[in-house]
């Protein structure tokens, strides 16, 4: 199974945009992280991309000057990877029993999720 | 007497136990001969009585108790210096109690249940903690006309958090929504309003309240399987509940229903080829074990039609079975169970037959 980098909060907001967007430039990214939150800075934002290459979970090619950034690993895999803590390994469920869900906590897989679309579709 | 007060305290717990248990093969009954002129809502409050068996040993006694018929009933009459358990019961009782292994057990079972219970409540809390606030007015104000549609008028904020994969309610006393980090912007509006709707239902049904009721009952009756199967049922039957709640306002929306929930699971399924790390309901029985409860669901929703099911046949059924099943058996005299009250046959081997301890000799 190919690794998961482990991905920060803030890495989060950059690898959304990169999966809605790629191929992007650095300079796409920072405008609309800028546009959802005011309060970022460009440099902080290049050190992410930065960080993120290092991980693993950016790759990039140049074009010319411009350098285009696309993801390495898929949406996904990556929230699997965050939901899937220790606690959750040992708990499965049971961890929000204090809480009102829309859907209770389970990992179906595709198999069992078409299962469920066939009986919505009245197959 | 201590050890009475254990043992007494442990025959009243098991007694709750065993004529819960009695009343949820009623209800399972009475569920199952219904069928479809049962709603969810009426399911729920079938199995509550249950519920409230388990946590409130005490009741009235009534002729038409079905614990008149199974069961032993109470004895009037004890002699006043025995406790309430005749002689034989409390040397039982305080014979398994006794025994080390069995306090053991029973200690790491309520060590492990409270425990769970503790994470799952510091699990909350720190959903809630790290959430951040959502910063979206159009879904502020999906949020406020579903509000009003489905009467509830607890302030609640909107929070998004990565920790959770469902929408989901939590807080007892500050209620927050907190939704899957970026899933307004994979469900539409309408898609959202449904979503509202059933976790407003939830709310409205002061679920998580509810929570802790049957948290609690599963920690005291976890030596019974029953009482696991029951708070399972109920928990099933409230999310048809609160689907149904949700439709009412929008019944031609029930396809479009059943596509969020299958968006959802979609979002956050897994390969085909993985194990599944989580100990879960697939180490019991299997994948499609797994999946029953959300097909019911979905069944549920495929077929709901708004005002369909007649809700004096939900009344009727619901009182009867509260009527049999909360109240207790009627108490029989020592005398009609052959008992000796006045303890006439101890006199009578210990002084000899025909005498009192008061009377002289025998004559002759």
């Amino acid at each position: 199974m190919a690794h998961i980098p482990r991905i920060s909060e803030t890495e989060w907001e950059i690898m959304r945009i990169v999966w809605a967007k790629a191929p992007v430039t650095a300079a796409d990214i920072i405008a609309d992280l800028i546009k959802l939150d005011p309060t970022w800075h460009p440099v902080t934002a290049k050190t992410l991309l930065n960080r993120l290459v290092r991980k693993g979970a950016l790759g990039f090619e140049q074009q010319g000057r411009a350098y285009l950034y696309k993801p390495l690993v898929d949406e996904r895999s990556c929230v699997n990877a965050v939901s899937s803590s220790f606690l959750d390994r040992v708990f499965g469920g049971s961890l929000s029993m204090m809480v009102a869900h829309f859907v209770e906590n389970r990992k179906l897989n595709a198999k069992q999720v078409k299962e469920l679309r066939k009986a919505m579709d009245g197959k | 007497m201590e050890a009475s007060v254990i043992a007494e305290f442990f025959g009243h717990l098991l007694k709750a136990s065993w004529q819960a248990s009695a009343l949820a093969v009623v209800v399972w009954l009475v569920i199952h001969a219904l069928g479809d002129h049962l709603d969810p809502r009426w399911r729920c409050r079938l199995w509550m009585l249950v519920i409230v068996r388990l946590a409130w040993p005490v009741s009235l006694p009534s002729p038409v108790s079905l614990f008149n018929w199974v069961g032993t009933p109470a004895v009037l009459d004890p002699p006043a210096a025995e406790p309430s358990w005749t002689g034989t019961e409390f040397l039982i009782w305080t014979r398994i109690l006794e025994n080390p292994w069995v306090q053991g057990v029973w200690a790491m079972m309520m060590f492990l249940l409270v425990g769970r219970l503790l994470l799952s409540s510091t699990w909350a809390w720190w959903v809630q903690r790290t959430a951040r606030p959502l910063d979206s007015w159009q879904t502020w104000w999906i949020l406020q006309t579903c509000k009003e549609a489905s009467g509830c008028t607890t302030p609640l904020a909107i929070l998004e958090s990565r920790k959770v994969q469902s929408p989901c309610v939590l807080g007892i006393f500050r209620p927050r929504l907190v939704l899957p980090r970026g899933l307004i912007h994979d469900l539409d509006s309408e898609e959202l309003r449904l979503v509202f709707l059933h976790e407003l239902a939830h709310l409205n049904r002061r679920d998580l309240v509810l929570n802790w009721l049957l948290a609690a009952v599963e920690i005291i009756h976890w030596f019974n399987p029953v009482a696991w199967l029951v708070t399972r049922q109920l928990r099933a039957d409230r999310e048809e509940d609160c689907d149904a709640r949700a439709l009412e306002s929008r019944p031609e929306s029930g396809q479009v229903y059943g596509g969020v929930i299958l968006k959802l699971l979609d979002r956050v399924a897994v390969p085909d080829s993985s194990v599944a790390p989580v100990l879960s309901s697939r180490v019991l029985g299997g994948e499609e074990s797994e999946i029953q409860p959300l097909l019911h669901r979905i069944h549920a929703i495929r077929r709901f039609r708004p005002g369909s099911r007649c809700r004096v046949v939900g009344f009727c059924s619901w009182l009867a079975v509260a009527l049999i099943g909360l109240t207790d058996a009627e108490p029989v005299r020592r005398g009609d169970l052959g008992m000796d009250p006045l303890g006439e046959s101890e006199i009578a081997f210990r002084f000899g037959a025909g005498r009192s301890p008061s009377k002289g000799p025998a004559p002759g």
